[in-house]
């Protein structure tokens, strides 16, 4: 384990082979990836916290999901803190997961990373003077310092056997000036996004649904049919909301 | 009564709350040995060549066997009784591997890390074979698994057919072709997963007599010994199994599973060994419920009465045969005893297949005997226009009824008649239809996108295999007027230690902090056939009444001679003799034990019967049905059921609690699945979803009180009957809630849309 | 090198990278943190990490600088434990006692921050701790109890 003085040169450590970011942790020891060797441990060079901003919220990597649940809770993002329960039901692991590692890990069953994407979130990356990056375009490499969301409307639908097992369809839209910048994910190795003009046409969105459904396959819980579907009754069901 | 029937907090309660050391994990054992397994990754085949020289290098890596280290020797690990009902078809270690997962390698090494290291080093050679991965095919494929030279036990290997039965009883053919009406379904349920958080984990070591001890969870400390020993070629007299605190099992620890591996390295290295199953290994790698596909038939006269009841069952005993015959004679016995049909016949198949192991799992056949049976009569009400819970009171069993079925279908061999000496199914299904308000949902709700109903199911289980449990107890009086219960009967978690606490504080008269329990370990407390078929508070409470009914005659003996008088009562605890002169307990055991007419004042006894009586019960649901999703939700489950006195509410009331989730698993998140090539595709508990905290339902437990004469103070089980029918119960609300038919366990949401026509059917 | 707080009881260690707490815990005796799962599903392994229930199974050891971490074994004497342990016993919380742990120190960590926690929050706190035998139905109920007596207060 190795503790860096700075995050740019935990950016450049963990570039190199077998080197990893701990934070929070948990992903790395329960999926034990097993060409890392050294951990680059950054979770005390990181920001926590929650500030309210001119356009919506600044949140710092290092906030962990139960604190955004016990500070969001209430009030106009009670709908986030709702995503981050509903994509970590266990209390012990969103006192550990941070909304930089959600982000970072890019779990396309995540309601939150879905939210995250539809609301197009900005990363704030460590390193010299870097311009905030969009959630959609971030490479993966460097290490995120801060999120930026912007206060728009906005909703997730999760579709799964009980309140607690993982999402395996889920949906995340935001609007944004009469468009729906929407996200998709569940039991799927990567998220889709798009958009649709508000109000929602049925045409379009069942167009949008089939593209959509190409990161799904058919397993137990479903055929592809099945999960196209769900999208539509998702969006659908976020558009009357909003 | 003082005792019974009383809330007594669980006399091992204190060290459960305070987390002390006393599972079989809890301790450290000085230059303990850790095994892991290497497993085949193929569904069939060969082992053609195995090279375990780099393991063998590893650093601290002690032994590594493979099957050429032991003799070909076939057992079953099923914990049974002997002679046991399974086929004898598995090694300690395979050279023919049937199943992914199936056991190639053991490997001993001085950490757990050093061992997963040296297992992944291993290098294995197959002759990958052909697989069988459905059922339906399994009869008669040219694929066979099991080869008739070397096993014993099964029915038919050349047609892989592990196990066999055929029964009737009446005129079953003559009934159907001269009924007024005939309805027939099929119905499937699934392989699930027992779950218990604890996972299997077993220690054995040499003692100071080089005696092998082994320390494990299991439900079966006595039959572990034997088949150790048997494996072993070693007698049982140099085996001691000790049953610690076990955290959970539900018929998972029915089973010989690694304690004849542990033994192995402890007999071969002297050192200490340690097994335990990872989560992975518990989801494909242990034993799980028998998957049935089953079809029945009934008879229905004009008035609505059941006059035949035929069931075909297909049951899949993946790549072993551990307790498939048995538990489809259950499915059968009991599905075919609840309702008063006078002609029945049952014709079973259990086949292998190369895929997961089943096993015992609570319920043990009742659970996929009655889905089937309880959706088929649903479907029936429906079709003749009957209510369905008055089409049940027509037709269940009532109190002097036989049970035809009973005599001719034991398990594994043939049965004994019973008669219906105690029930109270048709209050159960009063408390069961007012509490979960069945008059008002059947009707309301039917509108809009979310559908509400209700449904309800039926089901009776037993009280131990008759003619076969047989549990024992050792209880010895001490000079505080205490006594210590020694039995083998086997407390899974499940309270057993504080319910047979209770029967013997009731019949000694003294409160339950006067019985010092101690149970389960093969030197020390007499045998018990363990904690199955619902045999613990029957059975082995049968025999703690005896020993403690025998103690209080002694007592008594010894007041009379005491007291130097004949006229003696025991009352509250003390000797009291006619002219008023009284001895405790205590001055009576003190002056037994020192100073005169010295004797051990003790009881001892056995208990089996003939008889198994039937617990019943009456379980309703209420769902809503999303019919744009085709997701179920279920609101409440209200489970009422008749175990004759209850002997500790909470405790029997926690039984039902924990069952109830487990059958709702079924139903809704709990599926194992194999891929096309058999291997296991869920194997963490975020994919194999089980229920939490937060996905339970609003439970109403009840019991509508009988009294069955020969249970210990009118007793009956409660283990397993409550997992039976709570999946059933959801099926048929789904229908009354959208009107879309189940038939198969998991519930299909896409099934439910396409029931609904919604995605086209 | 690592140095925190268990059980009160100030520890300088120097341990395998991969070394996980609840690895740790068990080596030196604390038996009442348990193995369920691989995966932080299962959370018999909670603690409390500075008053926070997590599982130990995900911790590094080696990441546990200026931590103070709690089991069961050190919180003999917690008053708000004592109240749950009493009531679990009372209630019939308590089957095959696995998860007891668990589910007692997710409770403790609950009581903690709020002493007087609603069914639903009691759930929450709860929804990490999977236990087969109680349907998790009298472990609220005695949850609940103690809620009660804590908002009379």
């Amino acid at each position: 384990m190795v503790q860096p003085e700075s995050l740019k040169t935990a950016g450049t450590l963990v570039a190199k082979e077998g080197h990893a970011l701990l934070a929070g942790g948990t992903y790395l020891v329960s999926e034990k990836p097993a060409a890392v060797h050294t951990l680059v441990k950054i979770d005390t060079l990181l920001n926590a916290g929650i500030e309210t901003t001119k356009v919506g919220l600044e949140i710092g990597a290092a906030t962990t999901l139960q604190q955004l649940v016990d500070e969001l809770g209430e009030g106009n993002w009670a709908k986030l803190a709702e995503s981050a329960t509903a994509s970590c039901p266990s209390r012990q692991l969103r006192n550990r997961r941070t909304i930089g590692g959600e982000v970072a890990r890019g779990r396309a069953n995540s309601e939150l990373y879905l939210v995250l994407m539809a609301l197009n979130t900005e990363l704030d990356l460590a390193g010299d003077g870097e311009d905030p990056v969009s959630i959609r375009k971030w490479d993966g490499n460097s290490v995120i310092t801060d999120i930026r969301l912007k206060a728009l409307p906005f909703g997730f639908q999760r579709f799964a056997l009980l309140p607690s097992a993982p999402a395996f369809v889920a949906v995340a839209a935001a609007n944004r000036d009469n468009a729906l910048d929407i996200a998709v994910g569940g039991k799927a190795d990567e998220v889709h996004t798009g958009t649709l003009g508000l109000p929602v046409n049925e045409a379009d969105l069942s167009a949008f649904a089939v593209e959509a459904a190409s990161i799904f396959t058919e397993d137990h819980y479903g055929t592809v049919d099945y999960k196209r579907h769900l999208i539509q009754v998702a969006v659908n069901r976020i558009g009357s909301e909003l | 009564m003082k005792v019974i029937g009383i809330s007594t907090v669980r006399v091992d309660g204190l060290e459960l709350v305070k987390g002390r050391a006393v599972f079989a994990d809890d301790m450290h054992l000085d230059k303990m040995l850790y095994l892991k397994i290497h497993r085949s990754p193929h569904a069939h085949a060969m082992v053609k060549k195995i090279d375990t020289s780099r393991a063998k290098a590893l650093p601290g890596v002690v032994a590594v066997y493979t099957h050429e280290d032991f003799p070909e020797r076939y057992f079953t690990t099923a914990g049974q009784g002997y002679p046991e009902p399974s086929p004898r078809d598995t090694r300690i270690l395979e050279q023919h591997v049937r199943h992914v997962g199936d056991r190639v390698v053991l490997v001993a090494a001085e950490s757990l890390d050093i061992a997963e290291k040296a297992v992944k080093l291993i290098e294995v050679e197959y002759e990958i074979l052909p697989a069988i991965f459905d059922p339906e095919e399994a009869i008669d494929n040219k694929i066979v698994l099991h080869s008739v030279e070397d096993a014993s036990g099964i029915a038919t290997p050349k047609r892989n057919i592990a196990g066999h039965v055929e029964e009737s009883v009446g005129e079953v053919d003559k009934a159907f072709e001269e009924a007024e009406h005939v309805f027939e379904g099929t119905y499937s349920t699934p392989y699930v997963q027992q779950c218990s958080i604890e996972p299997h984990i077993m220690l054995s070591w040499l003692d100071e007599r080089d005696r092998l001890v082994i320390r494990t969870a299991t439900q079966v400390p006595h039959h572990v010994r034997r088949i150790v020993a048997e494996v072993h070629d070693i007698p049982v007299r140099k085996v001691r199994v000790i049953k610690p605190r076990v955290g959970g099992a539900f018929g998972g620890k029915q089973e010989i599973l690694g304690e004849e591996l542990i033994a192995a390295v402890t007999l071969k290295t002297g050192r200490p060994a340690r097994l335990e199953y990872t989560r992975e290994e518990e989801l494909y790698a242990a034993r799980s419920r028998h998957p049935q596909k089953n079809t029945y038939r009934i008879a229905v006269d004009k008035d609505g009465i059941f006059q035949a009841i035929d069931m075909r069952i297909l049951e899949n005993s993946g790549a072993y045969g551990a307790h498939a015959l048995t538990v489809m004679s259950v499915s059968a016995q009991k599905a075919l005893s609840i309702y008063r049909a006078p002609n029945i016949r049952v014709i079973a198949d259990a086949v292998y297949t190369n895929l997961f192991v089943a096993g015992a799992y609570r319920g043990y056949g009742s659970p996929q005997g009655f889905f089937g049976l309880e959706i088929l009569v649903d479907e029936i009400a429906d079709k003749l226009g009957i209510d369905p819970i008055e089409l049940r009171r027509k037709n269940h069993l009532q109190l002097g009824d036989d049970v035809p079925i009973a005599k001719v279908l034991g398990e594994g061999r043939e049965g004994f008649p019973i008669t219906v000496d105690s029930i109270s199914l048709s209050e159960c299904l009063d408390i069961g239809m007012r509490e979960i308000g069945w008059d008002e949902l059947r009707k309301s709700g039917k509108e809009g996108v979310v559908k509400r109903g209700v449904g309800v199911a039926i089901t009776a289980q037993g009280c131990g295999i008759a003619g076969v449990d047989m549990g024992a107890v050792f209880l010895k009086m001490n000079e505080d007027g205490s006594f210590n219960l020694l039995m083998g009967a086997t407390d899974l978690g499940t309270g057993s230690d504080t319910a047979m606490a209770q029967i013997a504080a009731e019949a000694l008269e003294v409160p339950v902090e006067k019985i010092i329990v101690y149970s389960s370990d093969t030197d020390l407390t007499p045998f018990d056939t363990g904690a199955y078929a619902s045999s613990t508070t029957y059975i082995s409470g049968g025999a703690v009444l005896k020993a403690a009914l025998s103690a209080k005659e002694q007592i008594l003996s010894q007041a009379k001679k005491l007291l130097d008088t004949d006229n003696v009562e025991i009352r509250d605890g003390a000797a009291v003799a006619a002219d008023g002169r009284s001895m405790t307990y205590g001055e009576i055991c003190t002056k037994s034990l020192y100073t005169e007419h010295q004797t051990q004042i003790m009881g001892i006894a056995s208990h089996m019967s003939y008889l198994s009586p039937l617990p019943f019960n009456a379980t309703f649901a209420d769902v809503s049905v999303d019919t744009e999703t085709g997701l179920v939700t279920v609101n409440h489950i209200v489970s009422v059921t008749d175990v004759g006195q209850v002997l500790n509410p909470p405790m029997a009331e926690g039984q039902v609690e924990g069952a109830v989730p487990q059958s709702l698993g079924m139903a809704i998140s709990e599926h194992m699945v194999a891929d096309k090539n058999g291997a296991p595709v869920n194997t963490d508990f975020n994919d194999y979803h089980i229920y939490s905290a937060v996905d339970m339902p609003k439970m109403t437990t009840r019991f509508a009180p009988s009294h069955e004469p020969s249970g210990p103070y009118g007793a009956k089980a409660v283990g397993e009957i409550p997992i039976n029918v709570p999946a059933p119960a959801v099926i048929n609300a789904i229908y009354n809630a959208c009107g879309v038919r189940v038939r198969s366990a998991p519930i299909s949401p896409e099934e439910i849309l396409r029931g609904l026509n919604v995605l086209g059917s | 090198m690592v140095e925190f707080l268990l059980n009160g009881e100030p520890l300088k260690v120097d341990v395998e990278p991969g070394t996980t707490l609840l690895e740790f815990l068990r080596e030196r005796g604390l038996f009442s943190v348990k193995h369920g799962c691989d995966h932080g599903e299962c959370g018999a392994c909670s603690v409390l990490m500075d008053d926070l229930a997590v599982n130990s199974c995900l911790l590094l050891v080696n990441s546990l600088d200026g931590r103070r971490i709690e089991t069961l074994e050190g919180l003999e004497g917690d008053k708000t434990l004592a109240k749950l342990q009493q009531e679990f016993l009372d209630t019939g919380a308590v089957q095959c006692g696995y998860c007891t742990p668990g589910m007692l120190i997710a409770l403790t960590a609950l009581l903690r921050q709020n002493s007087n926690p609603s069914e639903e929050q009691i759930r929450d706190a709860l929804a990490g701790v999977l236990c087969r035998c109680t349907g998790y139905v009298k472990p609220v109920e005695a949850a609940l109890k103690v809620s009660v007596r804590g908002g009379n207060r």
